[in-house]
């Protein structure tokens, strides 16, 4: 009975075609948010870093940011989603799918800035020393020295907040853009299957499969960055090594059919 | 070492009326003291008498709260150019501080390439405005002649720092990340990464403070070195029989100020400072 339910629904093109237009709109939302939220919070980190340095002339802007942050990361973002598409963007035309973007986008923003302050701050302050006392200049440092550390030690973090990003467009919905969760709440109406769980449960492996793919590339970034650091080239070293030796025995070779030439 | 006469050469670092303040804690109150060309200082004092505070203002790490440092004549606190300065006093730290994200090579090479890259930047854009005012008629034939490329700023950037690796042993560590080395081995790279940028001093900050036992010789015996080719240095160290070997000068703070200074016998052998004579009773 369920089984025939789940293959109904994975069977209907009409309700598959439901499904993957909810699947492009939440990835369309979750990466178009993911992009903005990244960019949002680098410029909030670096405000606030710079904030730190210079307290007179960064006032205002570090005011701001922190204005931002802590709204955001004090109000539900259901709540904010209401706010910017019942109110802000309550304009006729203007198209859902951008508020949603826009709204997630600005909360993430205020996450990741966070994370990456930590990150940069958790870069141990003699790497900035060496590089300054060097004659390197602020900026210098920052970008070549502490970013690409920080970076290491936030992806991590930056990983969880895409995924917990992604899992929360699914509140869309209650705003009537059809995401894959309304795609879900569609099929399982009462003029369609009028069961909820089958679609729920599709949909909800459509989900995973996607946490899973960032699980996945956030784990082969991290262990790729670990390596870079912690070992020699080891391929290199040992091509190195092996091409030492036959130099080294082609040496010793001419040496000793000189000697032989020599001793006749 | 001690015979080296440095007392007619040109004075490298001028101090005068230094004060550090940390909010109400007054770490430095009033070091005047200058430092010739050729010089080797070891500071010495008890900890948290601002030894490291005084060596971090001379290249402004610190911000010094009052007075005056000059180098080779001219004031380094109140100019806009301090990473001008910094490119000349070469500095060495406690921990190491080597770039995690860099390899060796790229550690010693960083700050040569990418100061060499800015100064071209800069000659190149000269050269730009030179040729917009010739395009106006002025400044006639006025030349500005370009003698390097990138490429040829990294080639020499590279094979000085490769250079600097072979003489400390170190050439087959150069593609090594810093977290495989040991410290003793770090610390030698970190010296060369400041000999890199040709400074006119060096300032050691207890460079053999955080290794272990049987690193602290090769360590030493690098720095002894530099201070045989006659490279001005003021180091901070708790390793006496070094600062008597080596020093031309030494400092013995405590209290924010220098107590007593003068050449290795006097003040290790025939010490007047009452602070003075009990801290080398507990180190010696
Ligand atoms: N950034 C800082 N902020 C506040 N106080 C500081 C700071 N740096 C140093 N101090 C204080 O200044 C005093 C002198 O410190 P400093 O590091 O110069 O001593 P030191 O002679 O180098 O000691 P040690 O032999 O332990 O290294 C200490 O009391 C320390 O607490
Ligand atoms: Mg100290």
């Amino acid at each position: 009975m369920f089984f025939q339910q789940l293959w109904e629904v994975v069977s209907t093109t009409k309700y598959i075609m439901w499904i993957l237009e909810g699947f492009r709109m939440t990835l369309l939302i979750a990466v178009g948010a993911s992009v903005l939220g990244l960019f949002l919070g680098t410029i909030v980190a670096i405000v606030k870093i710079a904030a730190q340095k210079n307290k007179r002339k960064m006032r205002i802007p570090e005011f701001i940011c922190d204005i931002y942050i802590s709204v955001i990361r004090g109000t539900p973002v259901a709540l904010q989603l209401f706010i910017m598409a019942f109110a802000i963007f309550a304009i006729r035309g203007f198209p859902l799918e951008v508020t949603a973007i826009l709204t997630f986008g600005i909360n993430s923003g205020a996450y990741v800035a966070e994370s990456l302050r930590g990150g940069i701050q958790s870069v141990d302050i003699g790497q900035t020393e060496a590089a300054r006392s060097l004659g390197l200049s602020e900026l210098q440092s920052m970008v070549s020295i502490v970013i690409p550390q920080a970076i290491k030690n936030v992806i991590p973090a930056i990983g969880n907040e895409l995924i917990a990003l992604l899992k929360e467009t699914s509140i869309v919905s209650m705003v009537g853009i059809v995401d894959l969760t309304f795609a879900a709440k569609m099929i399982g109406a009462g003029n369609e299957m009028s069961t909820y769980l089958a679609p729920m449960l599709v949909v909800a492996l459509f989900y995973l499969a996607v946490v899973y793919l960032l699980i996945f590339g956030i784990r082969a970034i991290e262990k790729k960055l670990k390596q870079s650091e912690q070992h020699v080239d080891e391929k290199k070293a040992e091509k190195c090594r092996i091409k030492m030796e036959k130099r080294l025995k082609a040496i010793e070779d001419n040496y000793q059919k000189i000697c032989l030439r020599k001793g006749q | 070492m001690q015979g080296i006469d440095t007392t007619n050469n040109e004075i490298l670092l001028d101090i005068a009326g230094l004060k550090k303040h940390f909010g109400k804690n007054e770490v430095l109150s009033g070091i005047d003291v200058q430092i010739r060309r050729g010089e080797k200082i070891a500071v010495i004092g008890p900890s948290g008498s601002g030894k490291s505070t005084f060596l971090r203002c001379l290249n402004l790490l610190e911000q010094p709260t009052e007075g005056s440092i000059a180098f080779c004549g001219e004031d380094i606190i109140h100019t806009k150019h301090i990473n001008e300065f910094r490119q000349k006093m070469g500095m060495v730290f406690q921990h190491f501080n080597l770039f995690n994200n860099l390899t060796v090579l790229e550690n010693i090479m960083f700050a040569p390439v990418k100061i060499g890259k800015m100064e071209l930047k800069k000659q190149k854009a000269a050269l730009r405005r030179l040729k917009i005012r010739q395009f106006f008629g002025r400044d006639g034939d006025k030349k500005i002649a370009i003698e390097t490329s990138v490429a040829q700023i990294e080639k020499q950037a590279k094979d000085r720092a490769l250079a600097l690796l072979e003489r400390i042993g170190l050439a087959d560590k150069a593609s090594a990340y810093p977290s495989t080395l040991s410290g003793g081995q770090r610390q030698r790279i970190a010296i060369v990464r400041a000999l890199a940028m040709n400074p006119k001093v060096m300032l050691f900050d207890e460079p053999t403070s955080a290794l272990d036992p049987e690193m602290v010789g090769e360590v030493l015996q690098l720095i002894k070195e530099l201070a045989e080719e006659g490279m001005t240095m003021v180091i901070v160290t708790h390793e006496m029989g070094f600062a008597r070997e080596v020093a031309t000068r030494v400092f013995f703070m405590d209290g924010g100020k220098i107590q007593e200074q003068g050449t290795p016998e006097k003040v290790f052998g025939s010490p007047e400072n009452p602070r003075l004579k009990e801290f080398l009773s507990k180190v010696l």
